[in-house]
């Protein structure tokens, strides 16, 4: 049953992705021009070049607003697909609701990778045409590649750590950041008859702000005193507690989705009122 | 189009009165299959296990009968029929008398009326 | 044994008003059943617990003997008053998902409705009129074998014509081994459907339960007339 929600909710968000993956390139091929434009050797740097530059600007913004638009995607899919009329259909399906909840974590995951790569292939197409000399030319490449050479020759047991810890938090921090919008959202819906969506956004922004709040105190103590504790040891103590605190972080982080998700779980069990 | 049915009697009595006017008025040959508790059900839009308890009155009276699985089907006794017909045509007769007394109008009113109608 | 137990089901919305009060239920497999009341009487409440869609504050529901959850959904194919389907979907594409969630889904019996009702497979859910809309739920709906369909006010604002249909549909789904509960505020376009009925009035309070036949015998009156009856004594006394 997940594999065919899974299957639906990608289907559904795919309908309206594909519009704006493909635009992009169009995107790209603009700001790789406008670079072009900037790059020529006027006499004089005029308004042309000033019109490019903004040029380029607006592309790259429109470019990382594309991550936003595919996430907004994702979250109107949620939205509709549990608590617009279509959830009469979603929620009388003979599916568990954990099934439901990580079919929509996993479209969320997805489409954040998709978007990611077409990011990727509009940065190249961005560089292609803006400085294809830069680009093409491989001693360039060469000294990438001998700084990551470089980096990795230097890794330790501790650099590794700290890459997959670096990694795992991230990764934690992301679905969390899904599953406390999908909450909100939720939390939004069930406790209201009207103004869902209205509800849902004060409630973002409500625990949004508390929880910065909070986790600002929080880190902001545990830096200074770790700051304080680390100032009078040697040097593989220090990386041995960096490691720590990253381990602490993803408990925390993992703490906190798991919290989230059984709370999402609640809501859709107990507190499901649609209209 | 879906019968309708009056408030006096029950449902199932009006169907199988239907039915029954329909045999004795010839719209079936002698042992013809009459159509099937479904389908009256849904010609009629009613539940069918009313249009089912109307075919069993039916049967009761011996105007049809049923063969095993294969569904139901008129009477070739020419006998039951006359029956069903004779009764059918007192009650016309009855229902009319009492409705024109109703009107004030007298056995001999009504006989010489019809004289009239039938000229 | 019966398709349907409520046992002291209460559910209030948030305003503190109760909905339904220890509200016990009991339906009969195999039949047509109609869930008769007033506006605001509970009668979707009930419904919309049955099918899953909302929690109860107390008491409990078995379907066929079983509590909701996966289970009896997988056994309850319910049509809501309003439309639900996604705006992207073709009418085809909505058939594999039934299909596909479904396994007593029906999927040549939906196509051949939908021919009957000259409504493309092709086209798009977001193209079709209200009512066409209503016919391809009932449609989806209907092609299931399930063991107990709840019909929500299947006929309340829709024309003759189709409320004829509907109707029709009903009485030709029926299948011994499943049961049907409808509910609806207009009684003399029901009754001669249905098997039998409960009165519910406020708070889910169950007035009279029997069989239509019967109560139409015993009170030489149509069900319509019954249902005045009763609850114009209900709203004075």
């Amino acid at each position: 049953m997940f594999r065919k929600l899974l299957k639906y909710d990608i289907q559904a968000v795919f309908k309206y992705w594909w519009i704006a993956a493909v635009i992009t390139p169009f995107v790209s091929l603009t700001a790789g021009a406008a670079i072009q434009v900037i790059n020529v050797d006027y006499t004089s740097y005029g308004a042309i070049q000033t019109l490019a530059t903004f040029l380029l600007v607006m592309c790259i913004f429109a470019l990382v607003m594309f991550l936003t638009v595919s996430q907004i995607l994702v979250f109107i899919r949620f939205y509709k697909n549990f608590f617009s009329d279509e959830g009469y259909l979603t929620f009388t399906l003979p599916v568990k609701k954990t099934d439901l909840i990580n079919s929509k974590l996993l479209t969320s995951f997805i489409f954040n990778i998709a978007s990611f790569a077409v990011l990727a292939v509009n940065v190249v197409i961005m560089l292609v045409v803006g400085v294809p000399e830069e680009f093409f030319d491989t001693r360039n490449w060469k000294i990438l590649f001998d700084i990551i050479a470089e980096l990795l020759r230097e890794i330790n047991f501790y650099g590794f750590s700290y890459v997959v810890l670096g990694i795992l938090i991230f990764c934690a921090l992301y679905i969390m950041q899904d599953l406390f919008l999908a909450v909100c959202i939720t939390v939004g819906a069930c406790i209201t008859r009207k103004h869902k969506v209205l509800a849902a956004i004060g409630i973002y922004y409500g625990a949004n702000t508390v929880l910065s709040f909070v986790i600002e105190i929080f880190s902001l103590t545990g830096i200074f005193s770790f700051v304080g504790m680390l100032s009078n040891v040697s040097e593989g103590v220090i990386e041995l507690s960096i490691m720590l605190a990253m381990i602490i972080i993803l408990s925390l982080l993992v703490l906190c989705v798991a919290g989230l998700y059984m709370l999402e779980c609640y809501m859709l069990d107990r507190r499901l009122n649609l209209e | 189009m879906a019968w309708t049915f009056n408030d006096r009697t029950p449902v199932y009595l009006q169907i199988a009165e239907r039915i029954r006017n329909e045999i004795i008025g010839g719209a079936y040959e002698p042992d013809s299959q009459i159509p099937t508790v479904r389908q009256l059900a849904l010609t009629a839009a009613v539940n069918p296990n009313t249009v089912q308890k109307a075919l069993q009155e039916l049967e009761d009276e011996g105007i049809i009968y049923s063969r095993a699985t294969a569904g139901r089907f008129v009477t070739a006794d020419p006998e039951k029929l006359q029956g069903a017909r004779d009764a059918a045509a007192k009650k016309l007769v009855k229902d009319f008398l009492s409705s024109a007394a109703h009107l004030s109008l007298s056995a001999e009113d009504c006989i010489k009326m019809i004289e009239e109608e039938t000229k | 044994m019966s398709i349907l137990e409520c046992k002291g089901l209460c559910k209030s919305y948030k305003a503190g008003v109760p909905v339904l009060q220890n509200m016990e239920l009991s339906i009969p497999k195999g039949k047509i059943v109609g869930l008769l009341g007033p506006n605001g009487c509970g009668k979707s409440t009930l419904i919309k617990i049955v099918a899953g869609l909302l929690v109860p504050n107390s008491g409990g529901v078995l379907v066929d003997g079983t509590p909701i959850g996966e289970a009896t959904k997988a056994m309850v194919s319910y049509l809501p008053e309003r439309t639900y389907f996604n705006s992207w979907m073709r009418v085809h594409e909505l058939i594999d998902y039934f299909a596909d969630f479904y396994e007593d889904f029906d999927a040549a019996k939906a196509y051949r409705l939908l021919e009957d009702l000259s409504i493309s497979p092709g086209s798009r859910l977001k193209t079709l009129s209200k009512g066409t809309k209503e016919k391809v739920q009932l449609v989806l709906v209907m092609s299931r074998r399930a063991k107990l369909y709840l019909l929500d006010e299947p006929i309340a604002g829709v024309d003759p014509a189709a409320r004829e249909y509907i109707l029709g549909t009903i009485v030709g789904n029926y299948d011994p081994e499943s049961t049907i509960i409808i509910t609806t505020h207009l009684i003399t376009d029901v009754e001669q459907v249905l098997d039998d009925f409960v009165f519910v009035s406020r708070g889910g309070q169950i007035l009279k339960q029997g069989s239509v036949e019967e109560a139409r015998e015993e009170n030489g009156c149509s069900l319509d007339a019954l249902f005045r009856e009763v609850f114009r004594c209900s709203e004075s006394c």
